[in-house]
């Protein structure tokens, strides 16, 4: 049981202490020049505020920058004008401070402004943010902090009521300057290291992003006599800095600067062991340039050992073809060289650099070679040979392929490496269909295309050959020749269905063909025409009127009146005023009709009996 | 042929005397309703049927009119006296006229 | 009295104003917000209100008794297993289902969850450490797998709504990422940026034993689908897409390309942004009017051949306002149950349509149909049922000159019987004793 312990426990520090993986990133030049960028709009743009030009001089001179006089001289006056006796004690400390980094002229305190600081260091209202910066604005002017006692049992007492990170990390900071009795700060450490949040395994940081980090990091960082931080934690903790290079405020990248300059002057500066440039060599230059510094890419102090590649192991087949060579010195005190003579490839490289190791993963590159290359069709039945033809990079097929339903394109190919995409391409214009090749055992690459079960529709269609790898130097795209494929149906016109749909219109139902009007007023007297023959025939016969009588005029008037009463409705009225008027006509004319009947009736009667 | 001939020539003596004047009259009327028909139907033939409506009435004017005027003449035949014991021809031609009325009112409002 | 009362008017205005913005950003940790804050930055600019938690919080709701609490997501969690609280799949696309826009980034470790909603809005994403590679395409920064693409402008939709700007104008992109495949057939996925001819999808380092998951231009980097609501979600293979580092990087094709000092990036993720979350490309109608031509108001109904005149008036949304909108291909269709009528509305005024044609001759219940669905704009769907009745028998022709033959007919019988009747009565016939002899 012990036993068993104890050689975990030598395992275990064995693995951590024996194998140091360090940080890879370090704030670049180019990332200090995107700062400066930054930094410099906040000094004079034209949002300038207090605390803008106090963070633009921090940065500036955490940069090693200077500042202009014209420049210094411009956001002083801006200071004198502005500042008015604020009642934050951060801004009075913002003004303090960039005051007298600016070298600007005079004094910028006044007494009544140091009493309402003093004041403020023994309020029991005063808030952690506020004592701490007001002891710090004292400090600016060189002042010390008043009863440092009563300060401590304030700064206690608030930690009491609220002891979130960031009242922690003001308490650290206004710690420093208490001298004896800013001790208690040390009891708070571990439960601040505790709450440390750890993302994806590599990461290290406290809730509440960047500037609580920075906050927590320098104010541990202050604190004398301790080791607050193991190494692993400052090194996750760097990479979670280094991903926050991107920050945009230029409060932002002050916090920031601040933190990784609290690392590196710590005693758990992380190493940065880094490739300078991109991880990859090329055959023609085979020397892997390495960086081994720290944060801010200046040489460790002290150094840390020699930096040697103990192991290169191929990727793929984990075959080690390098081991403990060491690196030449480069054209720095932060550059090593290490030339890596190897075939094209990708390798892990372990480097070290006395007891921090880092992997790295490094390409060599190189150049493939189109070793042969042939292209053609062959029948699908295999009834007549393959008619393949030799093609040399970067020639193309004279005339192009013909194909139908009954072949197979086939391709045939040798490299002089194998390679991870090996694409054969047939595009048109309106599509592109891709097809992979296979090797066999003989490192011979293959394409086969049954054209009629890939392709529907007849098409003229462009080929290409595209080969490509992460370590192919070369990558290659050749235009084969055109294949022209005939499968008898053409390809409709794909028609959008997002856009005008085609305009309708609607045929309306041809009226008949009508006669022309002669041949209407012709059959018009035609029809008439019989009236005529009626009276002819009539008086042919005979006519005569010996019934006449008076009495019967009313019966004729009455019915040639209905028949105007029809025409009439024909001509304008409608059923029910034609019925309305019908009703009287209708009665007068029965009334005499009946009349005159009865007396022919009666009148042949008389005759009859005579 | 010579048959269809005399029999027509002898029935157009044989009409000529033996029917009464007041039935040539109605004949007379007979013929030129039917002529009247004839040419509406042969006009539809040639042209169409297009104002259909006004071809219906104008020949159903013809047909109905042609159809009151032979109920007519056989109500009025003396020599259907016998058939027509309770209906005089004077209560014939109160009829015809009444019909008539109804024809063409329908046939004028149909004619459009 | 009047003073509290005007301002809930003025509280409900500014709510009602503001609901569109309310948007809920999942992420897999708080250090994205870091990371993403140029993008972040930029919605808040704009007036949305973001609301940041991490994925499996156990306390995500979406709606709270029926009613929404965002109208907008944004999912910036590639790996997560599974939402927290009651968020899932099935509440996802409920959320899509009720109008919600949602925005979704994956990376090469794109969760289950994600890839299975992924699939609810037709797309079908690559497996897990699969990248898209192009040997010929990737930026000078890139690390060696060629993973790190540059994506030039022609690989965009070719839409001005959706990127905001003519597609030559923007600067290439930088991706890093898996690949996403669509359905050709799915009418509603809108592919915005695709990949290379050269590119494909594929697991770095593993040799390529099958046919790739996407290659070519099928390959899919940020796919869009506009539903049939007109809800919007765009799906983007790469979370990287969306930072900092990438929008403010240089762009430069390690085969010998043009540098660009900054990448289109940024230009196109605020673009995509204001495309999804319905600032660009929302249509409306403002009103529609038809009438018979020289009225001016809706009859109760129209007859057959009647020249009847139709007016539609369409506006946009435009940085929060409603402006006309102009076009000159939407299109008026008469359908009965197939369309009768199709034609092209003419401009009047700004934003304002009209249409002048004849009825056909075939009776019915018919609808003006407006539908205009066009990329990237919202789908405009009016339809206004009117009803089609024949010709009253007073409104046919009279007095056809082809007809006075039949119309002679009639009246020479009229005229027939009467003469007939005058003669007829007063008719005396011979007495038979005379015939007889």
């Amino acid at each position: 049981m012990f036993w068993y312990t104890f050689l975990g426990y030598f395992l275990f520090t064995y693995l951590t202490y024996g194998v140091q993986a360090s940080v890879e990133g370090y704030i670049s030049p180019s990332d200090n020049k995107k700062f400066l960028s930054v930094l410099i709009k906040s000094l004079s743009g034209d949002n300038v505020d207090l605390s803008g030009i106090y963070n633009g001089v921090i940065g500036l001179k955490l940069l090693n920058e200077q500042i202009g006089s014209e420049i210094a001289k411009k956001n002083c006056e801006y200071i004198q004008k502005s500042f008015k006796d604020d009642e934050d004690p951060e801004i009075i400390f913002h003004v303090f401070t960039a005051w007298s980094k600016l070298g600007c002229s005079g004094k910028i305190h006044k007494e009544d402004t140091l009493k309402f600081l003093r004041n403020v260091l023994t309020k029991e209202k005063s808030s952690l943010s506020d004592l701490r910066f007001s002891v710090e604005a004292l400090k600016a002017v060189g002042e010390n902090a008043p009863n440092p006692a009563k300060i401590s049992q304030l700064l206690q007492s608030k930690l009491k009521e609220d002891d979130s990170l960031q009242s922690l990390g003001h308490a650290l900071h206004a710690s420093v300057h208490l001298g004896s009795h800013g001790k208690f700060a040390l009891d708070r450490v571990e439960d601040i290291v505790v709450q440390l949040d750890e993302v994806n395994g590599k990461l290290l940081q406290w809730e509440g992003g960047l500037s609580t980090t920075s906050l927590l990091l320098t104010g541990l960082l202050n604190l004398e006599g301790i080791k607050p931080l193991t190494q692993i934690q400052a090194d996750k903790i760097a990479n979670y800095l280094l991903t926050r290079k991107t920050v945009q405020t230029s409060k932002g990248i002050v916090v920031l600067l601040e933190a990784i300059k609290a690392l590196t002057s710590s005693s758990v500066s992380p190493v940065s062991i880094g490739v300078i440039g991109k991880p990859s060599v090329s055959i023609e230059k085979p020397e892997l340039k390495v960086r081994v510094s720290d944060l801010l890419g200046s040489p460790l102090k002290p150094v840390p050992g020699p930096v040697v590649a103990v192991s290169a192991t191929r990727v793929v087949d984990d075959v080690v073809v390098l081991s403990k060579k060491p690196l030449s010195a480069g054209s720095g005190p932060t550059e090593f060289t290490l030339p890596l003579l190897l075939d094209p490839d990708h390798y892990q490289i372990v480097l070290s650099a006395g007891s921090h190791t880092v992997n790295l993963h490094v390409r060599v590159l190189g150049p493939v070679n189109i070793k042969s290359f042939e292209i053609g069709l062959a029948d699908v039945d295999g009834t007549s040979g393959t008619q393949l033809t030799k093609l040399d990079f970067p020639n193309k097929l004279t005339k192009g392929l013909q194909a139908d339903s009954s072949h197979l394109l086939i391709s045939k190919f040798s490299l002089s490496r194998s390679v991870h995409q090996t694409f054969l391409r047939l595009h048109s214009p309106k599509k592109e269909i891709i097809f992979i090749a296979e090797v066999d055992s003989n490192k011979l690459y293959k394409i086969e295309v049954n054209i009629n079960s890939e392709f529907t529709y007849s098409g003229v269609f462009d080929m290409e050959l595209i080969l490509g790898d992460p370590v192919m130097s070369n990558p290659i795209k050749w235009n084969l020749g055109k294949i022209d494929i005939n499968l008898g149906k053409t390809e409709p016109e794909l028609k959008s269905t997002k856009g005008p749909k085609p305009e309708i219109k609607h045929l309306f139902r041809q009226a008949e063909k009508r006669p022309s009007t002669t041949v209407s007023l012709l059959f018009s007297i035609l029809t008439a025409a019989p009236l005529l023959l009626l009276l002819i025939l009539w008086l042919k016969i005979g006519l005569n009127f010996s019934n006449f009588s008076v009495i019967s005029l009313p019966f004729h008037l009455g019915f040639g009146s209905i028949l105007c009463l029809f025409l009439c409705f024909w001509l304008k009225l409608d059923m029910f005023t034609t019925c309305a008027w019908l009703i009287p006509l209708g009665i007068f004319t029965f009334l005499s009709g009946h009349k005159v009947l009865s007396k022919i009736a009666n009148s042949k009667k008389s005759e009859k009996k005579d | 042929m010579a048959n269809i001939g005399s029999v027509v020539s002898k029935f157009y003596s044989e009409y000529s005397i033996k029917t009464p004047k007041k039935m040539k009259i109605i004949d007379a009327y007979l013929l030129y309703i039917l002529l009247t028909g004839i040419v509406q139907f042969v006009y539809c033939l040639l042209v169409g049927t297009f104002p259909f409506n006004s071809f219906l009435s104008g020949f159903i004017s013809t047909v109905g009119s042609f159809v009151l005027a032979v109920c007519l003449r056989l109500q009025v035949n003396p020599e259907n006296k016998n058939q027509f014991q309770d209906i005089s021809p004077e209560r014939g031609y109160a009829d015809f006229i009444f019909a008539h009325v109804v024809l063409h009112l329908v046939v004028m409002n149909f004619i459009g | 009295m009047k003073f509290p009362v005007l301002l809930s008017i003025f509280c409900i205005f500014i709510v009602k104003s503001t609901a569109q913005f309310r948007t809920l950003v999942l992420l897999d940790n708080q250090v994205i917000r870091e990371t993403h804050s140029i993008f972040f930055r930029s919605l808040i600019d704009r007036g949305y209100s973001l609301t940041y938690k991490v994925a499996d919080d156990s306390t995500l709701v979406l709606s709270k008794y029926g009613e929404a609490l965002y109208d907008n997501l944004i999912v910036f969690a590639p790996s997560v297993e599974e939402f927290g609280g009651v968020l899932n799949v099935d509440t996802l696309t409920q959320f899509i289902d009720d109008g919600g826009n949602v925005l979704i980034a994956g990376s090469s470790v794109t969760g289950d969850v994600l890839r299975e909603l992924a699939s609810e809005c037709g797309f079908e994403v690559d497996e897990e450490g699969a990248y898209v590679i192009d040997h010929l395409n990737y930026d000078v920064s890139d690390e060696g797998e060629h993973t790190k693409l540059v994506v030039d402008n022609e690989n965009l939709i070719d839409s001005s709504v959706i990127l905001g700007q003519p597609r030559q104008k923007i600067a290439p992109l930088i991706y890093e990422g898996t690949g996403l495949l669509a359905d050709t057939e799915n009418q509603l996925v809108l592919p915005l940026i695709t990949g290379h001819s050269t590119s494909y999808s594929y697991i770095p380092g593993q040799k390529i034993k099958e046919y790739p998951h996407a290659v070519g231009k099928d390959t899919l980097l940020v796919a869009g689908l506009q539903a049939r609501n007109n809800a919007r979600v765009i799906f983007s293979g790469s979370l990287s897409f969306f930072s900092d580092e990438f929008f403010t990087a240089s762009v430069q094709k390690a085969a010998n390309g043009q540098q660009y000092e900054k990448s289109g990036n940024q230009d196109v993720a605020i673009a995509l942004s204001q495309w999804v979350f319905k600032e660009h490309g929302q249509l409306r109608v403002k009103s529609v009017n038809h009438h018979k031509a020289g009225e001016s108001k809706p009859p109760s109904e129209y007859t057959i051949m009647d020249n009847a005149v139709y007016n539609i008036e369409v506006e946009i949304l435009n940085g929060g306002k409603w402006e006309p909108f102009v076009a000159n291909d939407i299109q008026l269709e008469f359908v009965r149950i197939d369309p009768f009528i199709r034609t092209i509305l003419k401009k009047t005024q700004n934003g304002s349509y009209e249409a002048k044609f004849k009825i056909p001759d075939v009776y019915g219940v018919y609808q003006f149909k407006v539908d205009y669905d066009r990329v990237g704009y919202t789908r405009l769907y009016s339809t206004t049922q009117v009803s089609v009745r024949p010709l009253q028998h007073t409104q046919y022709e009279r007095f056809i000159f082809s007809a006075y033959p039949y119309y002679t007919g009639g009246f020479s019988m009229m005229i027939g019987v009467f003469l007939f009747s005058f003669v007829f009565l007063h008719f005396k016939d011979e007495d038979k004793k005379s015939k007889s002899d």
